[in-house]
Order: structure tokens, then sequence, then C-alpha cells
């Protein structure tokens, strides 16, 4: 035979296999879908089907990159997502054409005045300039855009001394008196990995005026790794600080808050996302992280709701007071609002004994990173801005609101909604998955698969290899420089010299007809909610 | 030595009050606004003046130089380190000779890029202040500089009489530099045009 022929057969047989496979495979599909007893579309239409599985595994993808509109997605829109991220990035706050916000909606204003306060009569200190790197465009094309990474000399935007705002003063050796408003909240190192824990140690050191909560999990070498100042969060499993038994140990405890890096600590009753006890799985009991906790590698983790120390204010207090004594520092403690007799209650105690917590963390029942039940996540506890205007009221009730700081949180990532939180009697603010973006959180929504394909929310060493520290700790500085910047802009509008200054009567809410009301009337509603659950 | 900084709370003036302190100078800080007196004293300042009416008097006493910032500032007015404020710097330069002081180091708001019959508010007819400096027979010395950012100071830079105009220099550098010419005795009754460079400053005049 010549060439010629071999090359025919052989194109022949090339055509057969291309057609041949294909329609053997969908053969092969055909008779799985209609003889497998799962899914009744598959049964009723083989291998059509399977179009609506893969439509919807891809959903999510599509929604968030092409069909949301900008302020759509859930729980941050791409828009409260990018202005996380160009701050960081590019540390730029600037739009163009005007906001996208939707201005029939309800929502919080800020109420500006005639006469805003000039630049140079804002009560900030910018004395000590930070060194940070930012993101400069040099062209934008369709496909590919040019930018390097430039040295910046920035301003702090640091509170002044007097405006500062100190944590146990007077009622404990070593106050915290912290110089901006914005820190990172409870992250724990194992629900983060250990490059996003350092770079965001690197860039909160490195922007100063801020702090870094530890999150339950206990305090590792990487929060220390940027030398910011710290507040040890204790959960009711007492990692980090217990004996091998499971009980307080107060060694330990001694210990860390011998650290000068700690400035204080919260105790843990409750979170936005869990109003339960943590859960972690064996696998992800490592060597590290079970000498962190102090806790048994390999062996799963089922934390109590409660802690065992104590049931009431009473004893909560004297377990409080004990931990100031010991430790010289502030101690808090973080909750949801939910039971508002509950909060009365403690809170009455805290004025009868004189005791109780030097600052209370009000996290909102949207806050909260962690992987959770989706029935606490999402049912349980008052979102922040119903709650804070009442733990505000409560506290000034029974007069220690000036022994009582009030942190708030609850996906409060831009200045403004930090502004309306400051107003509503908040006096500082946590952000914790504003600080996950800034590391390079996509909001893929795995955090709690420990595969997070940008390496923040996962301990896996391969995935993580994605994080450069180096790079992302600027963007963690830059962000938090940016909301502190952005919050004397906003005090300067309501023609406040200073962004601790804010009140009530700084904020309104309009409703969807346009209706305008003072923050007071949030306070009356929760009262009569309250009276008429009895 | 003292030293009265006209702008010290400017984005180059702060920077020249911590570079005199550093350099153990007794400063002066001339404001616009009592607001900074603070901050002021925070970077070093040994005293500060603030200068919300036309007398200079009491900043400028004892002191052995000026340095004299000019940049724009929102607090446009008389007297006030405004623009090239050419009154402001004729004020300056009166009050300086009047007080028997001899020094002056003037930062020219000049931009190599702008032309010379510019009316910006900023850097317009910039020849007349530098030319009031040399007819008033002070011991001067203009600096100016090409595109200010806002970067941290290498410490290097170029200084002639005429550089590129492509170039940037960082504030903190600027700054740095009007320190450095305050007693180099070579760079008196002269004007240099600086910019980011490959000279560590201490050698470049």
């Amino acid at each position: 035979m010549s060439t010629v022929a071999y090359l025919v057969i052989a194109l022949l047989v090339i055509v057969v296999l291309a057609l041949l496979i294909p329609v053997g495979f969908l053969v092969w599909l055909y008779i799985k879908d209609d003889r497998q007893k799962q899914h009744a579309i598959l049964r009723n239409f083989p291998v059509l089907g399977n179009v609506r599985y893969m439509t919807e595994k891809i959903g999510p993808e599509l929604r968030q990159y092409l069909f949301n509109n900008d302020n759509e997605g859930k729980p941050f829109s791409r828009k409260e997502y990018q202005d996380v991220v160009k701050a960081g990035k590019y540390k730029q706050r600037l739009i163009g054409f005007g906001s996208d916000r939707d201005f029939q909606a309800e929502g919080f204003y800020i109420r500006n005045t005639l006469f805003p306060k000039l630049r140079d009569e804002l009560k900030v200190d910018n004395t000590d300039k930070i060194k940070t790197k930012a993101y400069k465009i040099d062209k934008d094309g369709l496909f590919t855009r040019k930018e390097h990474h430039e040295e910046q000399l920035v301003d702090p935007y640091f509170l002044r001394d007097e405006d500062a705002v100190v944590l146990g003063e007077n009622r404990c050796r070593e106050p915290f008196k912290v110089k901006g408003l914005v820190g990172q909240s409870a992250m724990s190192f194992g629900a983060l990995g250990e490059n996003a824990i350092t770079a965001l140690s690197k860039g909160l050191g490195l922007a100063k005026g801020t702090w870094m909560n530890t999150g339950e999990g206990g305090l590792s070498d990487h929060h220390l790794a940027g030398n910011p100042d710290i507040i040890m969060q204790i959960g009711p499993d007492l990692f980090g600080v217990r004996k091998p038994s499971g009980e307080f140990s107060w060694e330990e405890f001694k210990k860390k808050s011998e650290m000068d890096q700690v400035k204080a600590f919260e105790l843990k009753l409750a979170q936005g996302a869990k109003t339960r006890g943590g859960h972690v799985e064996g696998s992800k009991v490592t060597e590290e992280i079970a000498k962190i906790r102090l806790v048994e590698p390999g062996k799963t983790i089922n934390s109590p709701n409660r802690f065992y120390e104590f049931d009431n204010p009473d004893s909560m207090f004297d377990f409080i007071e004990k931990l100031r004594d010991v430790g010289g520092k502030p101690v808090g403690m973080k909750i949801v609002v939910g039971d508002l007799d509950a909060l009365e209650n403690m809170v009455s105690t805290m004025k009868e004994t004189g005791k109780g917590p030097d600052f209370i963390t009000v996290d909102g029942g949207e806050g909260g990173t962690g992987a959770t039940f989706q029935e606490l996540a999402d049912g349980v506890g008052l979102p922040i801005q119903a709650a804070l205007p009442v733990v505000d009221e409560i506290l000034k009730k029974y007069e220690v609101r000036d022994r009582v700081k009030v942190i708030a949180s609850g996906k409060l990532i831009t200045p403004d909604k930090i502004a309306i939180a400051l107003a509503m009697g908040a006096d500082l603010v946590n952000i914790a998955r504003g600080f996950m973006i800034s590391v390079g959180c996509i909001m893929a929504q795995v955090c709690h698969t420990n595969e997070c394909p940008v390496g923040v929310a996962t301990t896996d060493k391969k995935l993580q290899e994605g994080l450069i520290v180096e790079e992302k700790h600027y963007r963690v500085a830059n962000y938090v420089i940016s909301l502190r910047e952005g919050l004397f802009n906003l005090a300067a509008a309501a023609g406040l010299d200073s962004p601790t200054k804010f009140e009530r009567k700084h904020i309104v809410h309009k409703d969807d007809l346009g209706r305008v009301s003072p923050v007071e009337d949030l306070i009356h509603a929760a009262k009569r909610a309250q009276l008429q659950k009895h | 030595m003292k030293v009265a900084v006209m702008g010290a709370s400017g984005s180059v003036g702060e920077h020249v009050i911590k570079f005199l302190s550093r350099k153990n100078y007794e400063s002066v800080a001339v404001i616009n606004e009592t607001n900074k007196t603070e901050e002021m004293k925070k970077l070093g300042a040994t005293e500060v003046a603030v200068s919300n009416d036309e007398h200079f008097e009491e900043a400028f006493a004892d002191c052995d130089a000026v340095i004299y910032v000019s940049g724009a500032s929102p607090n446009a007015g008389e007297t006030k380190t405004v623009l090239v404020d050419h009154r402001a710097v004729i004020d300056s330069v009166k009050e300086t000779k009047k007080q028997g002081i001899d020094r002056f180091v003037f930062l020219s708001a000049i931009r190599a890029n702008e032309p010379e019959d510019s009316d910006s508010r900023t850097t317009g007819a910039k020849d007349e202040p530098d030319e009031l400096l040399r007819q008033e027979g002070l011991t001067y010395t203009i600096i100016r500089p090409s595109h200010l950012v806002d970067k941290p100071g290498s410490g290097k830079i170029e200084a002639a009489e005429s550089v590129s105009s492509e170039g940037e220099i960082p504030r903190e550098d600027v700054a740095a530099v009007l320190v450095e010419v305050l007693e180099n005795e070579a760079t008196y009754k002269q004007t240099y045009e600086v910019t980011a460079g490959d000279t560590r400053i201490e050698e470049a005049f």
C-alpha cells in the first residue's frame, strides 16, 4: 500500500474515534443517569439534567462577577468589597460621578454642618509619619494593567493624646491607651493561617494606634510578629490559659499578662456568628495549634457555649476582678445583644457592686467571620445598629458609662459605617472581614472548609503560598490609616474637630418614605418591644 | 543657633522642624493656627509662634536665621505663608532685617516645568521674591525643588544651578536640604535647583 493509503486509513480512524468517543461517553452517561436513584431530574432527563447541577455549581461565582449589580452581593456588595481593596492597595478612596448608594432606601445619614472644620482646625496628630507602600497605576488597558509598588510617607491620622481612648482608666495598673479608633476584631490563628495572621500583625504594627484581637484560639508567635498592641481573647474553652485538665490556669494567665504587647483581655461570651461554642476538627489541631491553645494534638475540640467559671453577673464580675487584679491590665467582655432584660440586670449589678468589665465589645448579629451553623449566624442576636444605642443607653442609665468603653463590630468596614457606630455610642470599632479582604480575601465563602483559594482562612501550606506577607502587610496598614483619615473627613463635615466627638445628634435615620427621625426613636422602640414581651 | 521657620506646619515645614531638632538647633515654629501648636512641640520645636496677625517681632527675636517655607495654605492672607505670597515674603524679609538677622534660607515654590509668566496661585511670578532677597543684601540661599512628592526621604539628591525639569523629590529630602545649607558657607548667596539624585545631602553643596 502506498503512503497515501496509510494516511487515508489513519484519517478515517481518527474521525471514527472522534465521533465514537463522545457518543460512547454520552451513552454511558445516559445509562448512569437513568439508573441512579438519587436525583429525579436525572432519571427523567438523563444527560440534559446535568446542566442544572453545573449551572448551580458555578452560579455564585457568575453572580458575584457578572450578574449581581454593584450594590447587591451579600455579605458585602462588590462596591463595599472594592472600597476596602482600593483603600489597601492604592491608599485611595476617591470615586467619580457620584454615589452608588440607594438613596430611596432607608438608612442612617451623617448630619453635616454649614460650617465644617478646616483641615488646620482638626485635632489630629500627624507628627509621626508612616513609611508604607502603595500601588500606582501606570496604564489601565483592557487585558493588562500596568502598575508599580511605590514607597510613600503618609500621615497616620492619630488622635491627639487628650482625645485618645483609654481602656481601664483608673481601674487597673496598666490601662490601655489607644490613639486610633479602629482595630482588628477577634480572628484566631487556626481559623486564619499563619501567613494571614503575620501579615495582619505586621500591618497593624506598622500603622500603630490600633490593636489586634487574638480571637479565642490563643496567642501565637504569628500574632506577635509585627509587634502590634494585642487584646487577648479568652473563650469558654480557655485556650492558651488552661491547665491540661481544662481548668483555668492562673499561672498561664499571669505569663500572658506579663507580656508587654498584651494590652488587655477580653472574655468571649458570644460573637455574631457563633452564639455557641467553637468546633475544631482533630485534623486541624496540629502540634503548633495544640501548643498555643494548650490542648492535645489531633483531638477534636468541641468548646462549651458558656464558661464553667461563672453563670451570672456576680460570679462573672468576681472572675473579672480577679483577672484584673492578677494581670494588672484592662478586662472586657464580648457579647451579642439579645435579651435586653438580662443586659440591664447585668449593668445594674455593675452599678451596685462597682465591679464589672472595663470594656464591652458589642458584636452585631451580622458580625462574625467564623465557620458556624446557618441557624445561629442568620437567626440569633440583634444587628449592631439596633444593639448599640440600647447598650449605650443602659450604661448611661446606670451611670457606669464613663468606666465602661464600648467597642462595636458587625460589618463596619468603611469610614461612614464606623462614624455612624461611633455616633450611636461606640468608643472604638472592631473590624474582621475588612481586614481579611485587605490580606487578599475574595469572598469565596469557604472559610469553614480549610480550602480558602487565596490562603487566608486556611492552614493549608500550599494554599498559603499564595499569600505574600511582605506585600499584604502594607495593604493592612494602608486600609487602617485610610479609615482613620476618612473618620477625620467625616468629623470635619459634621463640624467636629475629632471623630471621638460623634454623638447621637450627629446622625439621623431616614425611612423609605423620606421621613427623618433621631436615634432616640430607636431606643424607645427597643424599650417598647421589650415591654410588650412581658 | 536659633532658627525661625515660617510655614512650619506645612508638609515641608514639619520635616524642617524635625530635622532642626535632630541636629540640635533651637527652633521657633511660626504657624497660622493655634491648633497646630501641640504637633509642632511634638516634632521638636523649641518655641511656637502663631502669626495670626501681622506681628513677627516676638517670633524672630533672638533668632540667628530664618527658614522660609512657602507653599499653598488654605489660610491665604496677608503676612501668612500662602502662595508664594510676595507680600508675606517681603514682610518676613523686612522683619528679618529689622531684627538684625542675616541668614535667610528660602524654599521657593518653583516647579521647573511651569512657565515663567504663569499666574498660578502657588508659583506665579516666581522670580520676584528671589530678586528681592538679592537686593536686600541678606545672606540668602534659595532652594528650588523639582516636583514635590510624599515619598520617604532617601537622603540623596542632585543639586545644581539647573537640574532636569522631569524629576521629583521627596518633601522630607527638601526639608533636610534646607537644614543642611543653614551653616554651609558654600551655599551663601546661591540659588540651587534640587531633585532626587545620587549624592548624599551632606556632600551635595
